[in-house]
């Protein structure tokens, strides 16, 4: 692919890089992808490795949002990385220079493909960084230390034995209040580990300088936000075991700087490649819009829902959106966030601007708190805003089941995620789902169960997939539940199929 | 108070609710209630608005702020980035013509402080609020797209936060009482920044009312990224949750910023200060939030029963709950231990006074704040910059509002040493270094002959 990735660096000024750092040792298990790879391909190949790696990201991000972490999280990408031969090294730990390659085209070309949109770049960024993660987690500690040389990632300061000393006591308090050393030691000692005991270990820990590394406290957030490092004048005092952080943070803000030019670089060949690589990037993350519910026109606000169509679609609303609608029906109003929420929802199922105008000045003047003045100023514009008719003129996105899941709901909150807000804070024994699922959306006792136990476990979206197939028949969503309006399409498929939608719905299913 | 960049008619809507709100409070307050200095007495809503004019004309320092927001790149130096004040976001917060209501006049940018200055007077507005530092000038939002390269980090602390923790006032009102609770917040936060985080120059001001903001101005602040501003943020974040639902972490064993906060600040003011003025323990509902803190029934019931129909002081009553909780943590014969009495006195402490930071405020680099100066429209005073060093002699009713100035009963003389003496003079010194050292490097780099 000379022209996408030529503008980049000289095909030889590359070569020659890539024959200093030639993939020795531990380090060959991870790329840092700071150059392409410069082989000539066939477009078949690249359009192969831009969707499998498409393909792998979106395995992670839907284990991630289904609640999968650590070792179920592993297994996922373990099995997705050798079903899309992208795993650098073969059955013997040996490097696989095919798959390898393979691994860093479709990095650079999804890097590209994702440049175009913001919401794209984040959800790219994210899941490299996991996937970034796991693979460094697999090197040993002599990979770890090789691969950091290699990449530039080991200019941080070593803490002097002075510095140490004279700062042993606070030291000792960072590692008694770090709840991950605190678990550490416990998993590693055989008996109880008694306070005093604790404490030593801490104590004898914090003295010895080799343990600890200085670095500018910006560059290892997750530590700083959980008290976890030591800190002084901006200087943060690290574990050597949280040197993983620092690295992953470095990664992450060379992947955004590399988004930067991923966007400059595609304007520059957009032109030459309009008919080859341009449309094959674009049509990367559309994957999925292929299908009904991420309808470019349903966020455009251009649908054909109506407003007598919400009611009588009511089964097939997910449980978040019943919640809010029934609070509207019965409060005639919604908070902001509920307002939020619903509001992108229904434009996301396909009611139109000017229908969602009547449908919620119908709801709020209902109540007498609210005029149809006091509408106009009030409300209005926050519905024409979700439609990018405001301010700044987006056409917001409805939100995922992520964002409903970290929405933080008040008292007099409708919205964010019941599975979530009916297991957690007051309502931790989960008796309110429990007889929500039951008496008003009529599961059986023993399904309810289930759902509630997977809530308890905060897999709010499996529970919510759970929910869909207890009142669909069993039949379930395959890829797993990620927004509500998708919730939506997938139930209206099922029970009231338009012509041509059920054989693209089962086609998805069987891909 | 501000607002996010994209979620503005949320955000308006928020501030017309809360205008709402406190318009309520404040026709529902009893005469007694007047007495207490939160809306002086003589001081009306519609007299403040209409000094404001004057206000902008004769006191309002718009040259300095300008120049504080410029970061020195208004030298006529080589060094200096002569678009940098050009591209900050300034909102103007203007009233409707009906007097219902703020219109929200975002992305106004100024080449200089007089076009500022020229403006503010104009435009009259009832609050300016300031934004980030752009890539482009904002008001070329139509053509480019926009994105904040850097911006001051903020903090921002308000009372109505500690209504649960107060017996004196509610909401917007405060007093002598329970103003002691922003000190404390100010001595932890700037001690923590300036120690921890290693930062020289935070300006602190008064917001008017009822609360502090904290504009922390050093080169290294203003290039945060928005998750390190959150990691910053939460590292202060020490208490979590409102109401019944609020936490305290990791206090079991304490970090060393958390154990200075105590040592250095919470144990003196709680004892001295919080438990003398406040009396919660000799509130029923009061001491009865918190008795609950200790989660041990047995021993809140005893305490309850003790201090029933007692005289003791809430100073004697806390000595009383510290014995008790001592005697407990005493391991007995065949009584499981009850551990979390280990720290149990420590988390009430926290629960109760540790600063309150509304984080939400200081995560994005795109927040807008209120700016110093300003003049709160219901208790017309000035947003006074304040000295950290001094928080405790801060008097909010001392502040001068614009009546006073108009009539000439007060200046801004006091206001602007503070502004200068415990803030700008360090900042602009460095400002100047930092100018001249980019001209070293610059010069050395020509001296050694780049070549590449």
């Amino acid at each position: 692919m000379p022209s996408a990735f030529g503008v980049l660096k000289s095909a030889n000024a590359v070569a020659q890089e890539r024959a200093r750092s030639k993939y020795t040792g531990n380090a060959a298990r991870l790329d840092a992808y700071a150059t392409p790879p410069t082989e000539e391909r066939s477009i078949d190949y690249l359009e192969r490795c831009a969707s499998d790696r498409y393909a792998l990201l979106r395995a992670i991000d839907d284990a991630r949002s289904g609640g999968k972490k650590d070792e179920e999280l592993k297994k996922v990408i373990r099995e997705e990385e050798e079903r899309r031969e992208m795993r650098r090294t073969n059955g013997r730990g040996e490097f696989d220079e095919e798959n390898a390659s393979r691994d860093a085209t479709g990095h650079f070309l999804l890097r590209l493909a994702s440049s175009l949109k913001e919401e794209h770049e984040r959800w790219f960024v994210e899941n490299e960084l996991e996937l970034f993660k796991y693979r460094f987690g697999e090197l040993s500690e002599s990979g770890k230390e090789s691969f950091m040389k290699t990449n530039g990632f080991d200019d941080y300061g070593a803490a002097s034995e002075r510095d140490v000393q004279e700062h042993k006591n606070e030291l000792r308090d960072v590692l008694m209040a770090d709840f991950e050393f605190r678990k550490a030691l416990k998993d590693a000692s055989v008996n109880n580990l008694k306070l005093g005991e604790f404490e030593r270990k801490c104590a004898e820990e914090a003295r010895n300088a080799k343990n600890w590394f200085v670095v500018g406290f910006e560059e290892v957030s997750p530590l700083v936000r959980t008290r976890r490092a030591y800190l002084i004048g901006g200087r943060a005092w690290i574990r050597k075991e949280t040197l993983d952080q620092l690295v992953f943070g470095r990664f992450r803000t060379r992947l955004s700087l590399g988004m930067k030019k991923a966007k400059e670089l595609f304007k520059q060949f957009e032109v030459a490649e309009a008919n080859r690589l341009a449309p094959l990037l674009r049509a990367v993350h559309n994957k999925r819009s292929g299908r009904a519910y991420e309808g470019r026109r349903a966020y455009e606000g251009e649908g054909t829902m109506s407003i007598s169509g919400i009611e009588q679609t009511q089964d097939s609303f997910p449980l978040c959106m019943r919640q809010l609608h029934n609070a509207l029906k019965k409060k005639h109003h919604l908070t902001h966030g509920g307002r939020r929420q619903y509001q992108l929802y229904l434009k996301g199922i396909g009611l139109p601007l000017d229908q969602a105008l009547v449908f919620w000045k119908t709801e709020f003047t209902k109540s007498p708190d609210c005029s149809a003045e006091k509408f106009e100023k009030d409300y209005s514009y926050g519905i024409r805003h979700a439609y990018g008719r405001e301010g700044k003129r987006v056409n917001y996105t409805p939100h995922s089941c992520g964002q409903c899941i970290n929405a933080t709901p008040g008292e007099k909150d409708s919205h964010g995620c019941p599975f979530r807000t009916m297991t957690s804070g007051g309502n931790k024994n989960g008796e309110a789902l429990h007889e929500l699922l039951t008496k008003s959306m009529k599961i059986p006792e023993d399904a309810s169960i289930k759902i509630v136990d997977k809530a308890k476990g905060m897999h709010y979206q499996i529970a919510c997939g759970m929910t869909f197939a207890a009142l669909h028949d069993g039949k379930e969503i395959e890829a797993g539940v990620h927004t509500p309006h998708q919730y939506f399409h997938e139930s209206r498929n099922i029970i009231a199929p338009a012509p041509g939608e059920a054989a693209v719905a089962t086609a998805t299913t069987a891909a | 108070m501000g607002s996010t960049v994209g979620a503005r008619g949320a955000e308006r809507e928020q501030k017309r609710a809360k205008t709402h709100g406190e318009e309520d409070d404040a026709t529902a307050m009893s005469i007694d209630e007047q007495n207490k200095e939160n809306v002086s007495a003589n001081v009306s809503a519609s007299d403040v608005r209409a000094t404001m004019g004057n206000y902008y004309r004769n006191f309002y320092p718009a040259e300095a702020l300008f120049k504080w927001l410029s970061h020195g790149n208004d030298e006529r130096h080589a060094k200096a980035d002569k678009t940098y004040a050009g591209k900050r976001e300034f909102c103007f917060v203007l009233d409707k013509e009906n007097g219902d209501g703020e219109i929200f006049c975002r992305y106004q940018c100024f080449e200089d402080a007089g076009r500022f200055a020229r403006e503010v007077r104009s435009k009259n507005p009832a609050r300016i609020e300031f934004g980030p530092v752009m890539n482009a000038k904002p008001a070329h939002r139509h053509s480019v797209k926009l994105h904040s390269v850097e911006r001051e980090l903020v903090f921002d602390i308000d009372m109505t936060d500690y209504d649960d923790v107060r017996t004196c006032c509610k909401d917007a009102q405060i007093c002598g009482k329970c103003w002691p609770l922003m000190t404390i917040a100010i001595k932890i936060l700037d001690a923590g920044l300036r120690r921890d985080f290693g930062f020289k120059h935070l300006l602190w001001v008064y917001s008017g009312r009822r609360g502090v903001h904290c504009w922390v101005s050093d080169e290294r602040a203003r290039k945060l990224s928005d998750e390190a501003r959150a990691a910053v943020a939460e590292y202060f974040a020490v208490v979590k949750g409102q109401g019944k639902s609020r936490r305290v972490y990791s206090i079991n064993p304490m970090h060393p910023s958390v154990k200075r906060a105590y040592d250095d600040v919470l144990k003196k003011y709680w004892i001295e200060t919080y438990l003398p003025e406040q009396r919660i323990l000799e509130n029923n509902a009061k001491l009865d939030q918190v008795l609950d803190l200790l989660e041990d029934q047995e021993l809140k019931d005893e305490l309850v029963d003790e201090f029933n129909g007692s005289k003791m002081s809430s100073v004697e009553r806390w000595r009383v709950i510290e014995e008790r909780v001592m005697q407990a943590r005493q391991p007995k014969q065949g009584v499981k231990r009850n551990y979390t009495l280990d720290f149990a006195l420590e988390k009430i402490i926290f629960w109760h006074i540790y600063p309150r930071v509304d984080i939400e405020v200081s995560k994005h680099m795109n927040h807008l704040l209120k700016g110093p100066f300003c003049v709160h429209p219901k208790t017309g005073r000035v947003c006074v910059p304040m000295d950290p060093a001094k928080a405790e002699f801060f008097d909010p009713a001392a502040v001068p509002t614009v009546i006073d100035l108009d009539n000439g009963n007060k200046t801004l003389d006091e206001a602007m040493r503070t502004f200068n003496e415990t803030f700008w003079n360090a900042a602009e010194a460095e400002n100047k270094e930092r100018l001249t050292s980019l001209t070293r490097a610059a010069k050395a780099a020509n001296a050694t002959g780049m070549d590449f």
